[in-house]
């Protein structure tokens, strides 16, 4: 996520509650100097990423380690990524790094994207195109590079949206609403094989 | 491949960018509206993790594809250009133009010896690993500008829409019709050809392009603070009115609250320059493309813009002197300034167009919001017709204030 003040990345995440209302600042090195706050704060993705170095230093100095061991931080078997040089460089080598680091990612993700767990947007016409043809039936093997939805991911993807119309209408966002109520539709046609995609 | 080594023509850079010409709903406040989305082929890696082979075949596919007429419409078609047979200085103009970005530009132009559309295999002795062109272009109609597409930038596709005004619904639909028409159907569909294609390029040989998508992630993207969506949704205002009262902590406060990002849109921290700020969606992940456009279009922007009309009121009404005296002395600074450098000119732009909006200055809107473009260094030099240094450029940038802010 970027820096409030500026463009550059945020690293120093800052929680400051004046008169009872928490704010939340996302600030770069820079601007956070500026604003006096102490900037030895550790980037979220090096916080977890420390935790497994230190176990592992301290396994290779035969010392005694409390809890359990962790597994050597994962490399992405399509393009040999690893999850050290994607911290390094911010930016992931292929699709596949998604699945081969997905419990890194989970509290990134879960930072700068509010809490959000789950995609809950366009899905590509060709997926949508595969799951709803009646002769594939939803088959995985209908093309080269498709993909296909997971049904655990679609009720998920089904309760996010339905806490997020409930939302919409708590604050009486009633348009919002309707476009939440949409997305649950196509949702369900997505889910009958035949149906409209 | 027809070479393109100036994609925006003298007259169309000297008339300024279509998404600046004040057409469109609340102009007075809203300059602009941007949607952009974020791609990735499947089963390729990732523009940073390629060789430069796998960029090139990348590139190639998407030419291929996105110059097979599937995107020209009647008054508009596609046109390619390779971001390294560019000039330096037609890069910066495009970057002005919001065309393609800062990034995208970088890059070292052609050697003298080697053809733009060269293969790195060509005839003779091949060019060495440091001369070979990063694999980097981009497709953009023509003239409206309206759609643009970057090929490897982050990502190995960046589809952007851009329209004057308030128009992110619009831009969002445009842009996610394209992004349909890039996909195409099913592997080995034909696309369809709406108008010529380029030469050696036959449509029906166009398949769709499969996306990189997880059913959990979404849209796989290099970056994982564009990953779901892949959708950055943003509006440009103008907020000179608020400035003055001292109220845009108020405006930040209210973005910040819908997790909306207000920043300048040039310069750094809390200052923006010529009070030109965007807000735009901080996350990606996790809600729905229309709930977002919603929230900022339907929510968060007609609040800012009401705020912002408020504002002007009250300098015209209680505050008159103090509005006037900025109008006036930041006009007459650029009517009558020998040397004027880009801050100094946008800063006064500014306060002539809120000069405009109050029916204290009796010019064209449009004319005056063009020369925030026009008074950048690649368009002044455009406009002039040469290249110039930075002395130069003040003072040519002083000539077209003048001549252009004359009151008749």
């Amino acid at each position: 996520m970027k820096c409030d003040g500026c463009d550059r990345p945020a690293t120093v995440h800052n929680l400051v509650i004046v008169k009872g209302h928490p704010t939340e600042q996302h600030l770069c090195e820079l601007c956070a100097q500026k604003a006096g706050l102490q900037t030895g704060a550790i980037p979220v993705a090096q916080l977890l990423l420390h935790g497994l170095k230190s176990q592992s230093a301290a396994i290779a100095a035969g010392e005694p380690v409390k809890g359990p061991v962790p597994a050597a931080p994962p490399t992405c078997p399509r393009c040999g990524l690893s999850y050290g040089q994607f911290r390094h460089q911010g930016l992931l080598g292929c699709g596949g790094c998604y699945e081969a680091f997905a419990e890194q990612l989970g509290p990134l993700l879960d930072r700068a994207h509010e809490g959000a767990t789950h995609h809950t947007g366009k899905i590509p016409r060709r997926i949508v195109a595969t799951a709803t043809s009646p002769a594939a039936g939803g088959s995985p093997s209908a093309a080269p590079g498709s993909i296909t939805i997971d049904p655990a991911d679609l009720a998920r993807r089904e309760a996010a949206l339905r806490k997020q119309l409930e939302q919409a209408v708590a604050a009486e966002q009633f348009e919002r609403a309707a476009c939440l109520r949409d997305e649950l539709r196509k949702l369900a046609a997505l889910g009958e094989p035949g149906g409209t995609g | 491949m027809i070479e393109r080594h100036q994609i925006i023509g003298p007259e169309a850079a000297v008339r300024g960018a279509p998404w600046l010409a004040g057409t469109g709903r609340d102009a007075d406040v809203v300059i602009s509206s941007r949607v952009r989305l974020a791609r990735n082929l499947a089963g390729r890696a990732f523009p940073v993790r390629s060789t430069l082979a796998q960029r090139a075949e990348v590139l190639e596919l998407c030419r291929a594809h996105l110059m097979s007429g599937l995107l020209d419409q009647p008054g508009r078609r596609m046109a390619w250009c390779d971001v390294h047979a560019l000039a330096p200085l037609e890069r910066s103009l495009l970057v002005e133009r919001h065309l393609i970005s800062k990034e995208h530009a970088k890059g070292k132009p052609l050697p003298a010896t080697v053809p733009a559309s060269a293969a790195p295999a060509g005839a003779g002795t091949p060019p060495s690993a440091e001369t070979l062109p990063d694999p980097r272009a981009f497709a953009v109609s023509l003239p409206d500008e309206s759609l643009s597409v970057m090929v490897n930038e982050e990502d190995h596709l960046r589809i952007q829409v851009l329209r004057s005004g308030l128009a992110l619904t619009e831009a969002f639909e445009s842009a996610d019709r394209a992004d349909d028409q890039i996909e195409g159907t099913l592997p080995g569909a034909r696309a369809a050809a709406i108008g010529s294609a380029e030469p050696g390029v036959t449509p029906s040989q166009a398949p769709g392009l499969c996306y990189a998508f997880s059913s959990r992630f979404g849209y796989l993207t290099a970056c994982p603070t564009n990953v779901g969506c892949g959708a950055r949704l943003s509006v440009m205002l103008h907020l000179p009115g608020l400035r003055l009262t001292g109220e845009i902590e108020k405006v930040k406060r209210a973005a910040k609250d819908l997790n909306l990002a207000l920043r300048g849109y040039y310069g750094e921290g809390s200052e923006a320059t010529g009070d030109l700020y965007q807000v735009s969606n901080q996350s990606t992940f996790g809600r729905p493309e229309r709930a977002v456009l919603h929230e900022i279009e339907r929510e968060i922007i007609p609040d800012i813009v009401r705020y912002e009309r408020d504002a002007r009121a009250t300098l015209a009404g209680k505050r008159r002197r103090l509005l006037e005296d900025q109008v006036y002395r930041a006009l007459a600074l650029l009517q009558s300034a020998r040397l004027v450098t880009p801050e100094e000119a946008l800063t006064n732009l500014s306060l002539v167009r809120l000069g405009i909006a109050t029916g204290l200055v009796p010019l064209v809107d449009a004319d005056v919001t063009q020369l925030f473009l026009l008074t950048q260094p690649a368009h002044l030099q455009r406009v002039v017709g040469r290249e110039l240094d930075q002395q130069r450029r003040r003072e040519a940038r002083a000539d077209l204030l003048r001549a252009r802010l004359t009151i008749q």
